[in-house]
């Protein structure tokens, strides 16, 4: 195969200058930012619980693509890979979503967490159980409404017991503004260390850029020797891409314990913090797939994407499928042999529940059958349109078994009777699920203005990178 | 590329000289392991005569240094096939110099940890047992119990890794052939199967090669991940944990990388082969160390998080017992030369020092063994009844068949550089630079 050699790259892409989203595409994503902000509210005015559930499911996977996007591109510049180096900076660039997930946290800490954790209950509980002596001796004189009320207050009082008897470690480590306050630190640092990787690799291509056209690009403050600078971006990268990679894995696990497993606070698993940060790791990929087909082809790039790019990121999409359906099954198969309640009730409720099961295993096939299936050959992953397709299935299905995860514990969880009744009806899953999708398109809406914000303003690839020549002529 | 400086000529000499006439050292070295092979010999022949009862094994710990060792050489053959069939697949250049004795080694590993399992049933003469077949009794294995499942992956696995690596050497090999002589021409040019490198054989080699490293892909997953399985569906406390099939795939890499570089750094020496086995090719190989070190560390802290987390009092309670009962010395051993010692690797001066990768690799082996000593033997001492509690030490006859089972490994490997090429002389060939390449940019 015949292949142009491309050295003009730096001049085109340097000539361009800083762009915007074009019009049309800013008003689809404003569009979609005010659907699903819409939606969240009127769910609020509906149903709180429903509205909470697509809120952190959404929430929690914007964020796991925002930083994993960014531990792609750091996996590219530490594992030295000159053939992802065109398409760089488009994972770096999901990071600029990362510090708007701390501001996003906040509703979930002061409004959502009752609507959604059994265990934000504890300590009006624990309030009752103080006072049950006096409980007790007006239960005996009272009747009527009066009656029923302690009744439910007594019940609370004595479910206190048993949690504090049985969880005494829990009771300490999930206590709101404790649990809550964590995910900000770790979020918080998750963005100071994407931030640092991504200025370290912008400064040096906005640098370059600014040297061959002064009038388009802004020169870095302090700006020294090109190559200089570039060695020492280099440098700088590969020691806090790897930092990165390290507090990414850790930090993941510890959010997908703190927001997510602890929903069901009686269950525990050990790779599920692992089995989270992985499944991040397929999405990114399979993103950037995504986004490298569209913007490539709309930024007037793709024809410095050679053609074996998509076979790379297809077989890691490929990869990181096998590895999901592998994590799968090692906890299926450990939970469902070791055949404990406290562990089985976990998978019974999201793989035989009659409400549950169906998204369960509509997920699993998804993320894992189909792709698996449809990802075999080379030459379909070589055919961006046709692939992008598997991959947005497997894409969404890592969005519905997020859901899977979620969502029941909470809406099995009534807090105070009559919650989630609509009416005095209550809302089957299906609406929840619509309801999650819109406020989903709500989230990809905002992701999207955020990322592209940042993204137009640099060169699309990291034109001063020294790999980036082999990553663009390859043999 | 910098690291690969050697000149095409020299490839053929430098490498079949480990195949000349033996050095007085090497005869003294393979003495040495025959007699401690004859240790571990002499200790099973004891142990088969006496009854188990000469093992330290009784109940409650009923699996001790036996099953140790089994994961523990099973652990040792995962370099061997992440290296030449995954970073083949990734197309790692600095995989070509090592993955043929990395792959040997895996072999020999295996054939290592299949001793186990039968010295470990006792009755060695019925180990056959264990292998599903017709029978006048209807009798058949447990399928549902995962030390069976064992006897399967662990048999495919060496099927796999075997065939995979016979494939590799036939190139080799018939350069061998093509320069002896006399009697050992006759069984070279045998092992050959009638290689003559033409064009047609090479293209068909090399699609067979993709497809067996493809093959061999997901075997490096599942065979430890079957033999973690043989604890981790078990609900005995310590064991019982979603976690254990990657984390223990990633200490078997973890552990077989660290012995591939234990072999590989004195080898070098011994054959002054510091060209082709350069200081790039263990910085690469320390790198992987540390980050599979890492996913073990990473591992380690989880399962004390959950166990914490749980409020299991039984899990709460082993996780307590391993770091401050009777068996923490092995355990603080195992955080030490696992989480602690290759941590020096950050740093490019250490990784670039060989008597200290050296050093930290050995640290590593025994780290990983104590790893598994320490999951085996602390979960069963003390499991949920505390009247059933008991405690395990290693016998003599115990230690003496560990200390044969790795003069066995190590018999093999000797024998082995002794008779085939132990770097591979083809993908030597492919990395260096053409003998005419010089000449024509000339022009």
């Amino acid at each position: 195969m015949s292949h142009h050699h491309h050295s003009d790259y730096v001049e085109v892409i340097s000539a361009k200058g800083p762009t915007q989203l074009s019009g049309r595409m800013k008003g689809i994503f404003i569009t979609m930012a005010i659907v699903g902000i819409a939606a969240f509210a009127l769910g609020l005015l509906v149903d709180q619980k429903a509205a909470w559930i697509a809120y952190l499911h959404n929430f929690y996977f914007f964020t796991g693509l925002a930083a994993g996007g960014l531990v792609v591109a750091a996996i590219i510049q530490v594992a030295r890979a000159m053939w992802g180096r065109p398409i760089k900076r488009f994972g770096e660039a999901f990071g600029a979503f990362l510090p708007l997930t701390i501001i996003l946290l906040l509703p979930l800490w002061f409004f959502g967490a009752e609507h959604l954790y059994e265990w934000d209950e504890w300590p009006e509980m624990k309030a009752q159980y103080e006072q049950m002596d006096s409980l007790k001796s007006q239960l005996a004189s009272a009747s009527g409404e009066a009656k029923k009320e302690l009744e439910v207050n007594l019940n609370m009082a004595e479910a206190w017991e048993s949690v504090e008897h049985k969880y005494h470690h829990k009771v300490w480590w999930l206590q709101r503004d404790f649990v809550f306050g964590r995910v900000l630190i770790y979020l918080i640092l998750l963005t100071l260390l994407g931030i640092k990787f991504m200025n370290l690799s912008r400064r040096p291509d906005l640098g370059l850029a600014n040297e061959k056209n002064p009038d388009l690009w802004p020169q870095p403050a302090g700006w020294g020797d090109l190559d200089a600078e570039v060695g020492k971006a280099q440098a700088g990268m590969s020691k806090w891409g790897v930092l990165y990679c390290f507090a990414f894995a850790f930090l993941i696990s510890m959010v997908s314990y703190d927001l997510i497993m602890s929903l069901d606070f009686r269950w525990f698993s050990t790779m599920f913090g692992g089995w989270n940060f992985t499944s991040y790791i397929l999405i990114s990929w399979g993103t950037l797939y995504l986004v490298a087909t569209n913007l490539g082809d709309s930024s007037g790039l793709s024809k410095y994407f050679h053609k074996l790019i998509y076979h790379d990121l297809g077989k890691l999409v490929f990869g990181f499928t096998v590895v999901w359906g592998y994590l799968f099954f090692a906890q299926l198969m450990v939970i469902w042999y070791g055949n404990l309640s406290h562990e089985s009730g976990y998978l019974i409720t999201r793989i035989h529940h009659d409400v549950w099961a169906k998204y369960g295993w509509t997920a699993a096939v998804m993320v894992f059958a189909i792709p698996f299936v449809l990802g075999l050959g080379k030459k379909r992953k070589m055919k961006p349109k046709t692939y992008s397709v598997v991959i947005l299935i497997s894409i969404m299905g890592l969005w519905l078994e997020r859901f899977v995860l979620i969502a029941p514990a909470s809406w099995h969880y009534i807090r105070t009777p009559g919650e989630g009744e609509v009416a005095g009806y209550q809302p089957g899953v299906e609406m929840l699920l619509g309801l999650d999708l819109v406020v989903f398109l709500g989230f990809l809406g905002i992701f999207c203005l955020v990322v592209s914000r940042y993204l137009f303003k640099l060169p699309l690839m990291v034109i001063s990178d020294p790999r980036l020549d082999e990553g663009v002529n390859r043999h | 590329m910098k690291e690969i400086n050697f000149p095409y000529g020299d490839i053929n000499r430098d490498i079949l000289r480990t195949l000349e006439k033996p050095s007085v050292k090497y005869l003294i070295l393979m003495t040495l392991v025959v007699s401690g092979l004859m240790v571990g010999v002499a200790c099973w022949a004891w142990q088969l005569k006496e009854g188990m009862g000469v093992a330290g094994l009784n109940h409650p710990v009923g699996w001790g240094v036996y099953i140790t060792d089994f994961v523990f050489w099973v652990g040792i053959g995962h370099a061997g096939t992440l290296i030449s069939a995954i970073l083949f697949l990734f197309r790692a250049k600095w995989r070509n110099a090592i993955f043929r004795s990395a792959e040997a080694m895996t072999i020999f590993a295996v054939m290592t940890a299949g001793l186990f399992p039968i010295i470990h049933v006792g009755r060695a003469w019925v180990a056959w047992w264990l292998v599903p077949y017709p029978n006048q009794r209807e009798l058949w294995v447990n399928f549902r119990s995962p030390l069976l499942w064992d006897v399967f992956a662990v048999s495919t696995y060496f099927s796999v890794s075997s065939i995979f690596f016979c494939v590799g050497l036939l190139p080799d090999i018939a350069i061998i052939r093509d320069r002896a002589k006399g009697l050992r021409r006759k069984i070279y040019a045998m092992l050959a199967l009638g290689w003559d490198s033409s064009n047609h054989q090479w293209r068909h080699y090399m699609a067979g090669y993709g497809f067996f490293a493809a093959l061999a892909t997901p075997l490096v997953l599942s065979v430890h991940s079957v033999v973690s399985w043989d604890f981790a569906v078990s609900i005995v406390p310590g064991w019982h944990s979603t976690i254990f099939a990657p984390y223990f795939v990633a200490g078997a890499v973890f552990s077989g990388m660290a012995m591939v570089m234990t072999i590989l750094i004195p080898f070098r020496k011994i054959f002054s082969l510091e060209k082709y086995l350069t200081i790039w090719h263990f910085d690469m190989m320390s790198r992987l160390v540390l980050l599979t070190s890492s996913i073990v560390g990473y591992s380690y802290l989880t399962e004390y998080f959950i166990a914490w987390y749980s409020d299991d009092p039984f899990e709460g309670f082993i996780f307590w017992e391993r770091g401050f009962g009777k068996y923490a010395a092995p355990f603080w051993l195992m955080i030490f030369c696992n989480m602690i010692a290759p941590l020096p690797l950050w740093f490019k001066k250490i990784r670039h020092n060989l008597m200290a990768v050296f050093w930290i690799t050995v640290l590593i082996n025994v780290g990983m063994w104590f790893e598994r000593f320490n999951i085996i033997v602390s979960s069963l001492a003390q499991e949920f009844d505390p009247f059933a509690w008991g405690w395990y030490m290693p016998s003599m006859i115990e230690l003496g068949i560990t200390f044969g089972s790795f003069c066995w490994f190590f018999m093999w490997f000797f024998l082995f550089i002794r008779f085939f090429p132990s770097l591979a002389i083809t993908e030597m060939k492919e990395i260096a630079k053409p003998p005419m390449r010089d000449a024509k940019e000339a022009h």
